[in-house]
């Protein structure tokens, strides 16, 4: 037995330093790559100035779809504030997933609406729609109102929109979500710049609205969250989006475009099936499927990513919330690499089956894991074993991923600094520094519990359920149930 | 697996704890110096938005204002880079938001010697000030700036690493010259590139904000090898109302790039050639890109007779396995020819195109 654990023990010493040595200069490479993606982009700022799109009458005409369940009290401000997005040629869907409160009554009303004779077509199959409302004021003609049977899914309602909508272009967001005004312009700027590969898909930053000063679905002024979750959470963000992200853009490799905020080619989506209603990580799901389709087409194409903060959600402001939607994400992550499992190392898709798989079954999947093996070597093998353990050299490696991770962190958090100064104030800067060095121990060991969760929830089977997504609300505090 | 410590401990601990404390410090340098700046910054900003609202609203002439300015400068850091960016800034944001102030924008941009740093921004190699260099010609209209922009019309004037840069700066070059050129922008007809779906975007901005007249040459811009041009061409005929080259735009229904195609079936709608009819109906049994069947059925809607609609409600009834958002612009298209056709064949039509006939009615939800 003795024997074995230290063989055991061995085999998983190398196995770590050459998974963290990897780790290391996949990140580092990374690091590189994103500070290069930013500053390109900041060269084509002036490309292409918003008012030559904003002016023209050859717009390309962009839907934005945004599900709404139980929203009465939110959702005349939030549908006022999507529709006074800057942009010449849009329409704005709303879904009414069976809502179980007044939320169609209360558009109704305040939009003037009525049932109209809609064709619709089912390019993705839904649950039922009771009907399609139009406003008789010619102010709201962008407004369009879906009303469904409840599909359980914001991936459902989110398809009934796909199929609602009448441009070749959709944003898919959240109701909840505030956006900022050239939204759509920065998003649809990829999709006309590019012409040797089709762009299929863009996203943009998110940041936290928790303690943010809103008013009437409009952000007043940008603060720094006061709990501690969503702080934790605008630090993960940071550097998600402005490190990581970018990074993936300019690898053209991106297999995430946020469900707060994305923006696709209709046709590829459509082609692709929409978003799956059973998906736990749908908008992950979606892209791995519309990358699929364009390397089975074997078209050229490109998933953009912008660096800039077009939206702000509200995320978990507790640990029990916040355990839950990480659970779910990391339910989602395995059920996609699983779903499309036959695309690893298949020379059919290309980059996605020899890089970006790869990569997040290894560094993204299965570090939970690795972490989780760690802890149980460390106090389950170890003491067993009758070899001196080099405590010092645990020490010094683990001191290394430590700082390398931080180091990353602080990276972002430099980026964002010097390109954007989201924050006024110079204490939220320090603040946020602190976490980035309490993050490792505190936050980090909750995100990776509720993967580990997550994968085992999946690997239990049964039905998945949304639960409830408690919402503080900018005012008052309210609950959603979706 | 000593060594491996070793090399841990004494060059990967001390190397990033070198990278964490220099962020550290960069962050608190960044933040600092930020904060003394933004005072100034701000300070002046506000100064000078001040001084060009209160200078350009209050009747003065451009004699009065160039003094005034002249003085003003004196209590603002005008030296400074960013100053002289901060005022051409709001030169820029000034011509936009008033009328009939372009010309007097232009002399005090002129009288301050500003151009002076557009020009500087022009010659750095970073490629965000090369454009941002252009961006004040073109928006402040500096035609003496044209000779600065020549040069980059030219591949051989750059010395930047990547072709996609270098195709990018030309584009801005050219897209310059066009909105500062006086001359007829023939020339383009020669632009070596693939012009980039932005670009289009930006020269019909240009060329509607100048009334540039139409090129001489605007038929051989028809006939070019380059089917952005042939594009562009198009969109320029529609805005000068030329339609006078009837048979080149409906050749190029047989163009092989079907975005050329779906140009030229706007066009002809555009411009109102009921000749094209005829063309547009063959044009719509061969078509394979959907989108473009649409654009034909939009143009059809304008230019159609009674042989559009016979045609297509013969497809619509007959065609089973015809695309619904096809059909749905095919109904639309004959509704807009005779209004009263579905009422008197009601008995021809089925469920469905009674019910996409309504959706039409209620919500015009077209759109290609």
């Amino acid at each position: 037995m003795n024997e074995f654990l230290y063989q055991f023990y061995r085999i998983f010493e190398i196995f770590i330093a050459v998974y963290y040595g990897t780790y290391i200069v996949f990140y580092f490479i990374l690091a590189i790559l994103s500070v290069y993606a930013i500053k390109k982009f900041i060269d084509n700022v002036n490309f292409l100035p918003e008012k030559v799109l904003t002016n023209t009458k050859y717009t390309v005409g962009v839907s934005v779809i945004a599900p709404a369940f139980n929203e009465e009290t939110t959702i005349i401000d939030n549908v006022n504030s999507l529709l006074s997005l800057n942009y010449p040629n849009f329409e704005v869907i709303i879904i009414n997933d069976g809502s179980t409160d007044g939320t169609l009554e209360a558009l109704i009303k305040e939009f003037n609406l009525e049932k109209i004779d809609f064709f619709y077509q089912e390019k993705i199959i839904t649950q039922r729609i009771r009907a399609h409302y139009k406003s008789k004021d010619s102010v709201y003609t962008k407004l369009l109102v879906v009303d469904k049977v409840n599909g359980k899914s914001k991936a459902d309602a989110s398809n009934a929109g796909i199929n609602s909508s009448k441009f070749p272009y959709f944003i898919c967001t959240d109701v909840d979500c505030i956006l900022r005004k050239d939204t759509i312009t920065q998003l649809i700027k990829p999709f006309i710049e590019e012409t040797d590969k089709r762009t299929i898909a863009t996203g943009g930053t998110l940041r936290m609205s928790n303690s943010s000063e809103v008013k009437r679905g409009y952000l007043i002024k940008m603060h720094f969250p006061e709990n501690w979750y969503p702080r934790f959470q605008e630090l993960e963000y940071t550097r998600s989006f402005l490190f990581g992200r970018m990074a993936w853009s300019q690898l053209n490799s991106l297999l995430l475009v946020s469900g707060g905020l994305g923006m696709f080619d209709k046709e590829i989506a459509v082609k692709a099936g929409g978003y799956w209603h059973k998906s736990m990580g749908e908008d992950m799901e979606l892209v791995t499927r519309m990358r699929k389709v364009m390397h089975q087409r074997k078209e050229k194409f490109q998933i953009k990513y912008i660096p800039e903060t077009l939206c702000w959600t509200e995320g978990p402001s507790n640990r029990r919330t916040f355990v839950k939607q990480r659970t779910r994400w990391g339910r989602g992550l395995i059920q996609t690499l699983f779903t499309h499992k036959n695309i690893f190392f298949n020379p059919k898709y290309g980059k996605t089956g020899f890089l970006i798989f790869p990569y997040y079954f290894l560094y993204e999947f299965l570090t939970p894991i690795i972490e989780l093996m760690g802890v149980i070597v460390f106090f389950f093998v170890i003491p067993f074993l009758d070899i001196g353990v080099d405590y010092s050299f645990l020490l010094w490696i683990s001191i290394a991923c430590y700082l390398f991770y931080i180091s990353i962190t602080m990276l972002s958090i430099v980026i964002d600094e010097i390109l954007y100064r989201t924050y006024d104030d110079t204490k939220e800067i320090l603040t946020l520094m602190m976490i980035a060095i309490v993050e490792p121990f505190f936050y980090h060991p909750v995100n990776v519990y509720s993967y580990l969760k997550g994968y085992f929830l999946f690997l239990k089977g049964g039905e998945h359920k949304w639960g409830n997504m408690e919402r503080q609300g900018f005012n008052n505090k309210e609950t959603k149930n979706n | 697996m000593e060594h491996v410590e070793e090399i841990t401990r004494f060059y990967v601990v001390p190397i990033l704890l070198f990278f964490f404390f220099g962020f550290f410090v960069l962050l608190i340098l960044a933040r600092f110096f930020y904060n003394v700046r933004k005072k100034r910054i701000e300070n002046a900003e506000n100064k000078i938005i001040a001084f060009l609202i209160d200078n350009f609203t209050s009747g003065y002439s451009i004699e009065e204002i160039i003094a005034n300015s002249k003085t003003f400068i004196k209590t603002i850091p005008f030296r400074r880079s960013w100053c002289k960016d901060a005022f051409i800034k709001e030169l820029i944001i000034l011509k936009n938001d008033l009328t009939n102030v372009d010309n007097e924008v232009l002399q005090l941009y002129k009288a301050l010697e500003l151009h002076k740093r557009s020009i500087k921004l022009i010659n750095y190699y970073n490629v965000y000030n090369k454009r941002l260099g252009f961006f004040h010609f073109q928006e402040l209209e500096y035609h003496e700036g044209l000779k600065y922009v020549t040069p980059y019309l030219k591949t051989g004037k750059m010395r930047l690493s990547s072709n996609r840069r270098k195709q990018k700066i030309i584009s801005n070059a050219y897209i310059t010259y066009l909105s500062l050129t006086n001359k007829p922008i023939d020339f383009f007809v020669n632009f070596p590139f693939k012009v980039l779906e932005a670009d289009v975007h930006k020269i019909i901005d240009v060329l509607h904000h100048n009334k540039t007249k139409i090129p001489r040459n605007i038929e051989e811009w028809l006939k070019s090898k380059n089917d952005s041009i042939v594009r562009i061409g198009l969109k320029i005929m529609v805005y000068h109302n030329y339609n006078a080259s009837p048979k080149l735009i409906i050749n190029l229904f047989n163009a092989e790039n079907k975005m050329v195609r779906l140009e030229a079936i706007n066009s002809v709608a555009e411009l109102y050639m009921v000749e094209a009819e005829e063309p547009l109906l063959e044009l719509f049994t061969k078509e394979t890109s959907n989108r473009n069947k649409k654009g034909i059925s939009r143009a059809l809607a304008i230019i159609g007779s009674e042989k559009t609609v016979n045609q297509f409600a013969e497809i619509i009834t007959l065609d089973k396995t015809l695309n619904k958002e096809l059909k749905l612009y095919m109904i639309k298209t004959i509704e807009e020819i005779d209004d009263n056709y579905f009422s008197l064949n009601q008995e021809v039509f089925d469920s469905e195109i009674i019910l996409m006939r309504k959706h039409i009615q209620t919500h015009n939800a077209l759109s290609i």
